[in-house]
């Protein structure tokens, strides 16, 4: 596996693009006008005639142990022997999310399918059923991981780029193929949850309207005091743990947007009616904590070091971490080492199995990680 | 810049150089300081919103707690009462789940089984146990069981009885929570007593209080089957109506309480001389009614008719004293006399009269021709009492002559009853009708009033010194103000009262012999005399002659009849005459109806003579004309 990575920050590749390079596949997240720039996309389709392009807009770019704002960070791989396919669809095609992510994920191949890598629009598809709809149409042995396309802090437009398609509303997925390939997954969030336990007394999917018969917008502009100012960024202080019941495990919904005429709230996956609802905050070390967990559980399928890691981390953990955001970033790399290149983005939301190993989720408020190496 | 950071920069004394020099770390410390605050805020904020929460919360609880403690009490309290009214209730509750486990009883359902168990607590198989050793008949119980466990919904009652006798009533329900069947329900009430009392008033209804006897209703029932019976049989059935004698004598010098024992007695010796078969009631006062079925001959009745006579005969001994009652019986028979059962105990009531009036202590078959007699009675009550009311009746006179002077002395009044028809009707019939239906006595007054109006006209057509005998009824001594009465009428027409003489007969001296005698002083006070009519045929003794305030004697007819048959009888009028005028009396002969006789009668000194020789009864004229004749005749002195 042959890795290049480049950053362009103020109008500037840093390092220079290769003038022409074998890689096969390119991740690229960034700021969305950028990716929608024809010649900034001619440039890197000069450099990189053999890839296929793969990327969204986000909430910060991490490259190695950093996050970067208004910038785009590319990531060129040349696989060894792994094949991969890539495709995408417009959500303004169908009438839900999950048949999109159903049709989507039929135009693979599912011959020597490995896992599924999917980059969404962050704000117009339900996660959940896009996940659902993955997973009914792909072999049960393959895994999904990916994220939701973020927009800084400001939750108006999130793009997704698939080669020469940037925009908004598209799903994207890439298909890896081949036995060399090795993927290792690991989710981990690290918020308390707090206060009384509520129950979810009106919703509708992904759409929340009151908790205990009160309008939760109304709950969380209590909590949030001057901060509801900045709604609907400054709920990602308080994601919600949802449960179905005191013996299912809690499932963390970060929110995407409100309605004030509604009163209601959009989450980034179902809120069922009749789940118990608890209000959860952050405890620095243990977002810390959560990074350096979801990157051990990441490297323990993996028999050597990860050569390539795509880490997907929430922007509720972004805004919360501030200027500690770096610390997750280092642990996560004290663990993957140098020697595995990073590259990533703070997303509106994450996609990854469950580290008991069974199914896909969407997550939120997690540090999210894929590892790749090849034999 | 952040207040801390600003201070913290003044303190260290550092050059506005050195600020600018590090500006850039210097805005990364003095963002990280307001974030921390913003951190601290928010999280001041959340903590103090959830304390709010929590608490809010808790106070809804605590009143929910309140609410839930006081519905628990209320809770205990209804279902205290409940249970208590489970306890007190006088059914025996007890409740089974769907697998037939006894899961509640109350205190009845205990006191029920207590007595088979010995103990508490009982379960189903005790229960069944006790059915089935206790229950008269298990099979029928034990099938209802069965039947409610395979339909689980019906509804079941009935009643069961018990080897000791005990009578329940049960019902068994399911218990059913929204339409499921929670399980089932067996409520028993002991009705031992309340069929016991139901068997009571029964029996009541059908029998006489006193002797357990069946009464009226009974009567009719039995007979009334009998007779079905008889019909297809071919059968004679009897009917006996069995009146005792001279009862209310007993009833009335020994007390009620003394003739019920009687009573009592008398069922019992009836009941003795009849079958098992035969049925035996009281139809109340001293009235038994017997039926006899299945006879072959009107004989078989017969003799027990005498049965029950002779055994009426024997003394009842009441506190060591006997009485002796009889009774009267009258027969009825079936087929032969009637059909039915009301004209069988009618008709049999019927001959029960006609024995009475043959003399008590016998029996009389029912004939019809004693149905005539009594229907021409009827009519005969009916239309004296008509004539009473239309004062139908006039007094006739019959003269006495005096033996001595041959002229009349006096008249004896004597009641013509002329009918509708103008047909004279027999004083024979109807004075003692009159007695029995109790028109006697006002009549009695009538007569005395008719008398008395006759004698003042006689006097004011210078008539006097005539005497005028008036019999008595026994009746009439009843009147307590006769005498007073009397007076009043004699005042009334401003009479003296030896203008009158009273003949009684002997009979009267059968009733209260003191009271009799109290009137018979009354009248004499008044200034009349007393004459005992019939002399000689009724009592035997004759010490009363020396008691009561008599002045004379009347021969009865018989013997009059006779002497003019058999010569032999002769002694006995002499007897009679001797008699009297040895007790100073005086003697009237009445009869008489020819000169031989009145030659006799002279010769043995009888003082009057009335009879048809001299006179016929006749109207108040045509005696006031006789003795306006005889007041012109000179006075004879031989």
């Amino acid at each position: 596996m042959n890795i290049f990575q480049s950053i362009l920050i103020n109008g500037r590749w840093q390092p220079e693009l290769p003038e022409s390079s074998e890689a096969g596949l390119i991740l690229l997240f960034g700021d969305r006008g950028k990716a929608q720039s024809s010649e900034i996309l001619s440039v890197i389709q000069n450099a990189f005639t053999k890839a296929q392009i793969i990327g969204c807009s986000t909430s910060g770019e991490i490259m190695g142990t950093r996050v970067f704002d208004q910038t785009l960070v590319l990531t060129a791989v040349q696989f060894d022997t792994t094949k991969i396919s890539t495709h995408s669809v417009s959500i303004e095609q169908y009438d839900n999310s999950f048949i999109a992510g159903e049709d989507l994920a039929s135009q693979l191949e599912h011959q020597d399918l490995k896992c599924v890598f999917v980059l969404s629009d962050g704000q117009k598809i339900n996660g959940s059923e896009l996940v659902a709809g993955l997973t009914s149409s792909l072999p049960a042995n393959v895994s999904i991981s990916g994220g939701l396309a973020g927009d800084d802090a400001r939750f108006e437009e999130t793009i997704v780029w698939h080669n020469e398609r940037a925009q908004s509303g598209l799903i994207t997925i890439c298909g890896f193929y081949g036995d060399n390939l090795k993927i290792g997954h690991g989710s981990l969030g690290g918020w308390d949850s707090f206060g009384p336990e509520r129950i979810v007394t009106r919703s509708e999917s992904n759409v929340l309207y009151e908790l205990d018969g009160r309008p939760a917008l109304e709950l969380y502009k209590s909590y949030l005091g001057e901060e509801s100012k900045k709604l609907p960024s400054s709920a990602l202080l308080f994601p919600l743990s949802i449960q179905a019941d005191v013996d299912s495990e809690p499932v963390v919904r970060t929110i995407l947007n409100i309605d004030e005429e509604q009163q209601s709230m959009t989450f980034a996956g179902d809120i069922p009616e009749g789940y118990s609802a608890k209000l959860m905050k952050a405890n620095f070390e243990r977002l810390v904590d959560g990074a350096v967990g979801a990157a051990s559980n990441a490297l323990e399928k993996l028999s050597e070091n990860a050569e390539l890691a795509i880490l997907v981390s929430c922007v509720g953990r972004r805004l919360v971490l501030k200027q500690r955001v770096d610390d997750e970033l280092e642990g996560v790399d004290e663990i993957l080492t140098d020697r595995c290149v990073k590259c990533g983005f703070y997303s509106y939301g994450e996609i990854s199995p469950l580290v008991s190993g069974t199914g896909c989720h969407i997550h939120n408020q997690t540090m999210t990680i894929t590892t790749f190496s090849e034999a | 810049m952040h207040r801390l950071l600003a201070r913290q920069l003044k303190r260290q004394n550092l050059s506005d150089d050195w600020a600018r020099e590090h500006r850039a770390l210097l805005s990364d410390i003095d963002q990280a300081y307001y974030d921390h605050d913003q951190e601290r805020d928010i999280i001041e904020r959340s903590l103090d919103l959830t304390s709010q929460e929590l608490n809010e919360r808790n106070q809804i609880l605590r009143s929910k707690l309140a609410l839930l403690s006081e519905t628990h009490n209320k809770l205990a309290e209804s279902l205290s009462v409940l249970n208590s009214i489970f306890d007190s209730t006088g059914e025996a509750i007890m409740g089974f789940d769907n697998d037939g486990v006894l899961l509640r009883h109350n205190r009845m359902a205990s006191q029920v089984f207590e007595s088979s168990f010995k103990k508490n607590e009982y379960t189903t198989r005790d229960i069944l146990y006790f059915i089935k050793s206790k229950v008269e008949n298990p099979h029928a119980l034990i099938k209802h069981i069965k039947h409610v466990r395979q339909i689980a919904r019906t509804n079941l009652s009935g009643v069961i009885e018990l080897k000791n006798g005990e009578v329940f009533e049960f019902h068994s329900s399911a218990q059913l929570v929204n339409e499921d069947v929670f399980g089932r329900v067996w409520c028993l009430r002991n009705i031992t007593l309340a069929k016991e009392n139901e068997m009571l008033i029964k029996h009541q209804a059908y029998h006489d209080a006193l002797t357990d006897l069946p009464n009226r209703l009974l009567l009719n029932d039995r007979l009334g089957h009998e007779i079905s019976l008889a019909r297809r049989m071919g059968h004679l059935i009897a009917v006996l109506f069995i009146d005792l004698d001279h009862f209310k004598k007993i009833n009335d010098s020994l007390g009620h309480q003394q003739g019920d024992v009687i009573l009592i007695e008398v069922a019992h010796r009836i009941k003795n001389c009849l079958r098992s078969s035969d049925t035996l009631a009281r139809l109340g006062g001293d009235e038994f009614v017997a039926v006899l079925g299945g006879l072959e001959s009107h004989k078989n009745a017969a003799r027990t008719c005498s049965r029950i006579i002779n055994t009426l005969q024997k003394p009842f001994i009441i506190e060591k004293n006997n009485y002796y009652i009889s009774c009267s019986i009258g027969v009825s028979l079936f087929p032969r006399d009637d059909l039915s059962s009301e004209e069988l105990i009618r008709k049999a009531d019927l001959a029960m009269y006609h024995a009475k009036q043959q003399g008590k202590g016998c029996f009389q078959f029912f004939d019809s021709a004693l149905e005539r007699l009594a229907h021409y009675n009827l009519d005969l009550e009916n239309n004296l009492r008509k004539a009473v009311k239309q004062n139908d009746f006039e007094v006739f006179y019959q003269p006495k002559i005096e033996v001595r002077t041959g002229r009349i002395n006096g008249a004896e009044a004597l009641l013509r009853w002329t009918n509708d028809d103008n047909k004279s009707i027999s004083p024979a019939e109807f004075i003692p009708l009159a007695e029995q239906i109790g028109l006697i006595v006002p009549l009695g007054y009538w007569v005395i009033e008719n008398v008395c109006q006759q004698i003042k006209k006689w006097n004011e057509q210078g008539i006097e010194n005539i005497i005028v005998s008036i019999n008595l009824s026994a009746q009439q001594f009843k009147e307590i103000d006769f005498v007073i009465k009397v007076q009043k009428i004699l005042r009334k027409y401003n009479l003296a009262g030896n203008c009158l003489d009273w003949e009684i007969t002997e009979s009267i001296l059968l009733e209260d012999l003191s009271s009799v005698r109290d009137v018979l002083i009354g009248l004499k006070e008044l200034g009349a005399s007393i004459s005992i009519d019939d002399f000689g045929t009724g009592y035997s003794s004759l010490q009363y002659l020396q008691r009561l305030p008599v002045d004379c004697l009347k021969i009865d007819r018989s013997f009059i009849d006779e002497l003019s048959r058999n010569p032999t009888e002769e002694s006995l009028v002499n007897g009679i005459i001797s008699l009297a005028h040895n007790l100073q009396l005086t003697v009237v002969a009445e009869g008489v109806e020819d000169k031989k006789m009145v030659d006799y009668l002279v010769r043995r000194n009888c003082d009057f003579i009335q009879g048809f020789y001299y006179y016929k009864p006749m109207r108040a004229k045509v005696m006031t004309d006789l003795l306006q004749q005889e007041c012109s005749l000179p006075v004879s002195n031989d």
